[in-house]
C-alpha cells in the first residue's frame, strides 16, 4: 500500500490533531455516499496513520527531511503577532 | 565665553563671521549661524548681513518646530517679524513658519494650496510624535486625535472600538492613509492576512505608515528576504525590542550555508549560536538535530556528521546517535554487516529508555528495531546470494546470515507480538528454506494475534492441502471465506479443498461421504472448470466402490464432452493413481491414454493437454506415471505444427511449453503459427515477445521483439482473450530493458562493453560518466563481463553438479554453456549494481496465464 501519509497529504511530522483535520477535511471533500472508494482509501489510510506501529515506523527510521529549514526558521521567527505591540515601539519603526 | 574666546572672536573679521553663519546655515546648523549672524549685524548692519540674519532667523523657526519646540519657535518668529524682514525670500516663507508654529494669524489654507504635500508631512508627523501640533487646518487636529486614539485601541485589543474612531475620518483627508494603516494593523492582530493586504496595498509608499507596514510584515516573515531588504533595520530594531527574537538573526544566517551545503561554515555557526541562545532555543536545536541528521544520512556524508555531532545534542528519540549511526550504516555503499548489527542492537537497547517515548511504545520501538535488523539482514543474505554465482563462493555465510535475520525476527515478535511484519518476514524466511512447518507455525502464531489475516488463513490452507490434510485446510479455507467470500483465491482454495476432502473420503472408503462431499462440489464448480472433472472423480469413487457399471456411465459422460478420448483417459489415469484404484484399472486407462495419444493431434485436445500438464507443474503435483505422460504429452505438441488452432488452445499450448525445459524452438514455431492465425492475440503477441527475449537481446530479433511487446500492450485492453496481469507486468519490464538496450545500441554501436568504457576511462583518466552504473543494470546485465575473466578456466573450475545444471539449463535455451556462464556471471554483477540502488527485490520468473485449473492445489 502507499503511503498513508501521502495519500492524507500530511507530513510525517504532522501531530494527531493536524492528521485529524486534515481527514475531516477530506471527507468533507469525498464523502462515503459520492466518492466510496476514495473515502475507504482516505479512511485506511487514516487508521493507518492512527496505528501507533506505522506512526512509531516513521519516527524511527524515516529520513526523509520531516519539515524545511526555511520552516524551522518561520516558526524560530519572534511572533510579531501573537501579541499587541506597544504604538510608541510601532511609530517608531516609521525611522529609516 | 573665555577670554581666550573673547580674544579670537574679536580678532575675527566681520566677512569671517558671515562666512561661517552662513557655512552653518548650509549644515542645518541654525542655532549657531543665527549667533553669529546677530553678531555681524550688530558690528556692521550691511544689507548682505542683514540677508543673512533675515535668513538664520527663519532657519531657527523650522530647526525648533523639527525639535517640537513650539514656545521658542514662535519666539524666534516674532523676533523675525519685529525685525521686519525684507528679503524676497524670507517674505515668501513666513506665511509657512507662521503655519508651522501655529500662529493664529497665518492662513494655512494658502500655504497648503501652494504646498499640498506640506499637509501631507504636517499630519504623518503629528501623528508619529505626539508632542507635535496637529497643524490648525479644517478638521486635521480631531481627525490626528481620532487616529492616535485609535492606534492606542487597537494596541488594547479594542478593535471595534478603533473602527469606529477611525469611521469619521474621510478617505480623502491626510489622515486617510492612517485610517488605512490602521484598520491593517487590526487585521494584521487578528492573523487576517487577505485583509491586511487589502489595507496595506492601499498605503503610500512614500509615507510612514507603509514604512511601519513593511516593517511589521518582513518582521512577520510575510516578505521575501529580497522584498524586505529596505526595512530590514526597523526589523532588526523590533526583534531586538523582543525579547523572544534573541538569537533569531543568527539562526536566519545559518540557512545560508544549509542551503549551499558548506557544513564547516554551518556547524561553526551553529556551536556559537548554541553557546550563546542555546537555553533560549532548546526546541530549534533539536529541530535542526532532526533535519541534520536524516541530511547527513541521505547523502551519505561521514564528515558532516561526525561534526553534527560535535554541536549539537542529540535527538530524544535516539539519545546516543545509535540510531543514525545504524542508518548512516545501512546507507552506506560498503554495507557493513557488523557494524549495523552492533548499531541496531545499541539502539534496540537505547529505545527501553528513552523518555519521549510513552511506556506502551517502548516496547513496539524495541519490536520494530528488532524488525529492521532481521529484514536487513534477509537483504545482505539475498546480495550475498546474488554474488554467489559470480564468484563460485559457497552459500555458507548467506546461510548464517538468514539464520541471524530468522533470531533477530524472533527477538522482534518476542519484544512486541503484535508486530504482524515480523511474523511474515520470519514466516518467509522459513519457506525460502523450504522449512514449511516452522513457516505454518508462525502463521499460525500470526493468527492468534490477528485472526483475521486473510494472507495467513490462505497460506495455511494451502499448506494443509499441500500435506493432503484438507480437514485441517478446511478450517482456514473456511476462516478466509469469512473474511473475503468472493475473493478468486478463496474460491479456487473452497474447490480445491472440497476435491480433496473428497479424494481423502474416497481413499478412506467412506464411499457415501464421498459422494454427499462430490454433491457439493457441483455447486461451488467456478466456470473455469471442466464438467468432465466431476464425471471423473464420480467415476473414481464408483470404481473405488467396486461399482463399474455405474464408473463406466460417468466415464462415458465424460468421454461425451469431448470430440475424441484422449483427455478423459489422461485424466482417469491421473485419477486412479490418486485415487489408489486397483492396478488393473490403472494400467487399463494408461495403456488407452498411450493408445490415444499417439493419434493425429487436435487443438482440442493439445489445450486439454497443456492445461492439465500447466496446472500439476504449477501446484507441484506428482503421481506414478506422470513424468512418462508428460513426455508423451510434450511430443504429441510437437506434432501440432499443422493443425487447425483455436486461439485460446493455441495460447494454453505455448504458455505450458515456457514451463518445460528443451521446447524454445517450438514455442517461437508455435508462436509465429499464432500470429499468423491471430495476428491481434496479445498472449500470442506476448509469447512471441518472450520467446525473442528467451535468446538474449543480441541474439532475437530485437525490433520484431519490441513490436510484439508493444502491440500485446496496446491491444490487451480490448482483447477477448487478454494478459493476465503478471503477463501484462512482465511484458513492460521486458519491452522497459529492450528499449533501453535498442537505444544504447544506436547510440554507441553494436557489441560494447561497458567494462571497456570504464577501462578506458581510467586509461585517459576521463571523470565523465557517461553511462554510471545505473545505466549498466538498465541492460539486465548484457555484455558486462570484465575483460579478465576467463569464460573456459571458470567452466573448467566449476563443481561437476553445476556444470551440468548449467548444461541443463543451456541446452533449454538452446545455447552453448559458454553463451550461459558468460550471461550468468554477466548477470550476477548486475545484481551487484542493483542491489545497492534496491533495497530489496525478487527476481523476475516466466509468467504464465495460468488459470486455476480443475486440479489445481489438487490433482
Amino acid at each position: 500500500m502507499n503511503d498513508p501519509y501521502q495519500i492524507l497529504g500530511v507530513s510525517h511530522a504532522a501531530d494527531e490533531a493536524a492528521v485529524r483535520a486534515r481527514y475531516l477535511e477530506l471527507v468533507r471533500q469525498f464523502p462515503p455516499d459520492r466518492e466510496p472508494d476514495r473515502f475507504a482509501e482516505i479512511h485506511e489510510a487514516y487508521d493507518r496513520v492512527r496505528d501507533p506501529v506505522v506512526s512509531l515506523e516513521h519516527r524511527l527510521f524515516d529520513v526523509s527531511a520531516p519539515f524545511t529549514f526555511e520552516s524551522l526558521i518561520a516558526d524560530a521567527r519572534p511572533d510579531v503577532r501573537s501579541s499587541r505591540l506597544p504604538t510608541e515601539l510601532l511609530l517608531s519603526l516609521a525611522r529609516p | 565665553m573665555s577670554r581666550r574666546n573673547k580674544k579670537q572672536k574679536a580678532r575675527e573679521s566681520n566677512s569671517q563671521l558671515l562666512q561661517r553663519a552662513e557655512r552653518e546655515l548650509a549644515k542645518g546648523n541654525a542655532k549657531t549661524a543665527l549667533k553669529d549672524a546677530k553678531v555681524a549685524f550688530r558690528n556692521d548692519p550691511v544689507p548682505d548681513a542683514r540677508r543673512l540674519l533675515e535668513t538664520a532667523y527663519a532657519g531657527r523657526v523650522e530647526q525648533l518646530h523639527r525639535q517640537n519646540l513650539l514656545s521658542e519657535a514662535q519666539a524666534v518668529l516674532r523676533d523675525l517679524l519685529d525685525f521686519k524682514p525684507v528679503d524676497p525670500n524670507v517674505c515668501e516663507r513666513l506665511p509657512l513658519l507662521q503655519v508651522l508654529v501655529g500662529d493664529k494669524a497665518a492662513d494655512p489654507a494658502v500655504v497648503f494650496a501652494r504646498q499640498p504635500e506640506l499637509l501631507n508631512e504636517l499630519t504623518d508627523k503629528a501623528i508619529l510624535d505626539w508632542k507635535a501640533l496637529a497643524p490648525e487646518y479644517a478638521d486635521l487636529p480631531r481627525q490626528v486625535a481620532a487616529v492616535r486614539d485609535a492606534l492606542t485601541a487597537i494596541e488594547s485589543g479594542e478593535d471595534e472600538r478603533a473602527t469606529e474612531l477611525l469611521q469619521e475620518i474621510p478617505r480623502t483627508s491626510p489622515l486617510g492613509d492612517w485610517k488605512l494603516f490602521a484598520r491593517g494593523l487590526s487585521a494584521f492582530y487578528q492573523q487576517d492576512k487577505d485583509r491586511t493586504a487589502a489595507n496595506w496595498q492601499r498605503l503610500d509608499p512614500a509615507r510612514p505608515a507603509n514604512q511601519i507596514a513593511r516593517t511589521l510584515q518582513a518582521a512577520a516573515g510575510d516578505m521575501s528576504e529580497q522584498a524586505a531588504a529596505d526595512v530590514e533595520r526597523g526589523v532588526k530594531r523590533l526583534n531586538a525590542r523582543l525579547g523572544s527574537g534573541q538569537g533569531f538573526e543568527q539562526l536566519a544566517s545559518l540557512s545560508q550555508s544549509w542551503r549551499s551545503g558548506d557544513w564547516r561554515t554551518f556547524c561553526d555557526e551553529l556551536r556559537r549560536f548554541r553557546a550563546r541562545h542555546g537555553t533560549a532555543h532548546t526546541a530549534t536545536l533539536q529541530r535542526i538535530a532532526e533535519l541534520a541528521w536524516r541530511r547527513a544520512v541521505r547523502e551519505s556524508d561521514y564528515d558532516f556528521f561526525a561534526r553534527l555531532k560535535g554541536c549539537l545534542p542529540a535527538p530524544e528519540l535516539d539519545p546516543k546517535w545509535s540510531r543514525a549511526w545504524a542508518l548512516f550504516s545501512e546507507h552506506s555503499r560498503d554495507g557493513d554487516v557488523d557494524a549495523v548489527e552492533k548499531a541496531w542492537k545499541a539502539y534496540a537497547l537505547d529505545v527501553r529508555g528513552v523518555s519521549c517515548l510513552r511506556d506502551d511504545e517502548r516496547p513496539i520501538a524495541e519490536g520494530l528495531v528488532y524488525l529492521r535488523l532481521g529484514t536487513k539482514f534477509i537483504e545482505f543474505a539475498e546480495y550475498n546470494a546474488s554474488r554467489m554465482l559470480a564468484r563460485w563462493a559457497g552459500d555458507d555465510e548467506e546461510d548464517q546470515l538468514r539464520k541471524d535475520a530468522a533470531g533477530f525476527l524472533r527477538q522482534s515478535i518476542e519484544a512486541c507480538p503484535r508486530l504482524e511484519d515480523a511474523y511474515r518476514e520470519l514466516a518467509e524466511l522459513h519457506e525460502e528454506s523450504e522449512d514449511l512447518d516452522k513457516a505454518a507455525a508462525v502463521y499460525k502464531k500470526l493468527l492468534k494475534q490477528v485472526p483475521d489475516d486473510f494472507d495467513s488463513h490462505i497460506w495455511l490452507a494451502r499448506f494443509y492441502l499441500e500435506q493432503e490434510e484438507p480437514e485441517s485446510a478446511k478450517v482456514y479455507t473456511s476462516g478466509a471465506r469469512r473474511l473475503k467470500p468472493r475473493d478468486p483465491q478463496c474460491v479456487a482454495l473452497a474447490w480445491s479443498q472440497q476435491l480433496a476432502t473428497v479424494r481423502h473420503l474416497a481413499k478412506k472408503r467412506k464411499l457415501d461421504d464421498a459422494r454427499a462431499e462430490l454433491k457439493k462440489l457441483h455447486e461451488i464448480r467456478p466456470a473455469e472448470i471442466d464438467l468432465s472433472l466431476l464425471d471423473v472423480v464420480a467415476a473414481a469413487i464408483e470404481f473405488k466402490a467396486k461399482n463399474p457399471e455405474a464408473a463406466n456411465k460417468f466415464v462415458d459422460d465424460a468421454l461425451a464432452r469431448f470430440e475424441e478420448p484422449t483427455a478423459v483417459w489422461l485424466q482417469m489415469s491421473c485419477a486412479a493413481a490418486r485415487y489408489s484404484l486397483p492396478k488393473e484399472i490403472k494400467k487399463q486407462f494408461d495403456e488407452r491414454f498411450k493408445e490415444a495419444i499417439q493419434q493425429p493431434p487436435t487443438s482440442q485436445t493439445a489445450g486439454y493437454l497443456a492445461k492439465f500438464f500447466a496446472s500439476l507443474k504449477s501446484n507441484q503435483i506428482n503421481y506414478t506415471g506422470r513424468a512418462t505422460q508428460e513426455r508423451l504429452a510434450l511430443a504429441y505438441l510437437a506434432r501440432t505444427t499443422s493443425i487447425a488452432w483455436t486461439e485460446s488452445d493455441l495460447c494454453q499450448v505455448c504458455e505450458f511449453l515456457f514451463m518445460c525445459p528443451r521446447q524454445h524452438r517450438l514455442v517461437e514455431k508455435l508462436s509465429e503459427i499464432g500470429l499468423a492465425l491471430y495476428p491481434k492475440s496479445p498472449r500470442l503477441l506476448f509469447c512471441a515477445g518472450t520467446a525473442g527475449t528467451r535468446l538474449g537481446p543480441h541474439c532475437c530479433d530485437v525490433d520484431h521483439v519490441l513490436k510484439c511487446l508493444r502491440s500485446a500492450i496496446e491491444l490487451n485492453g480490448q482483447a477477448s482473450l487478454p494478459m493476465n496481469s503478471s503477463q501484462v507486468e512482465s511484458a513492460r519490464e521486458s519491452l522497459s530493458d529492450l528499449e533501453d538496450f535498442a537505444e544504447r545500441k544506436r547510440n554507441i554501436g553494436f557489441g560494447f562493453r561497458a567494462y571497456e568504457d570504464d577501462a578506458d576511462d581510467e586509461l585517459d583518466g576521463d571523470d565523465d560518466d557517461d553511462f554510471d552504473d545505473d545505466d549498466d543494470m538498465d541492460l539486465g546485465g548484457i555484455d558486462m563481463l570484465p575483460p579478465d575473466i576467463d569464460v573456459d578456466k571458470v567452466i573448467d573450475t566449476m563443481p561437476p553438479e553445476l556444470k551440468k545444471q548449467m548444461k541443463q539449463v543451456a541446452a533449454m535455451a538452446g545455447m552453448s554453456l559458454k553463451d550461459v556462464i558468460m550471461g550468468t556471471l554477466s548477470m550476477g554483477i548486475a545484481e551487484e549494481l542493483k542491489k545497492q540502488s534496491q533495497p530489496r527485490g525478487g527476481g523476475r520468473t516466466p509468467q504464465t496465464n495460468q488459470t486455476n485449473f480443475g486440479f489445481a492445489d489438487d490433482e
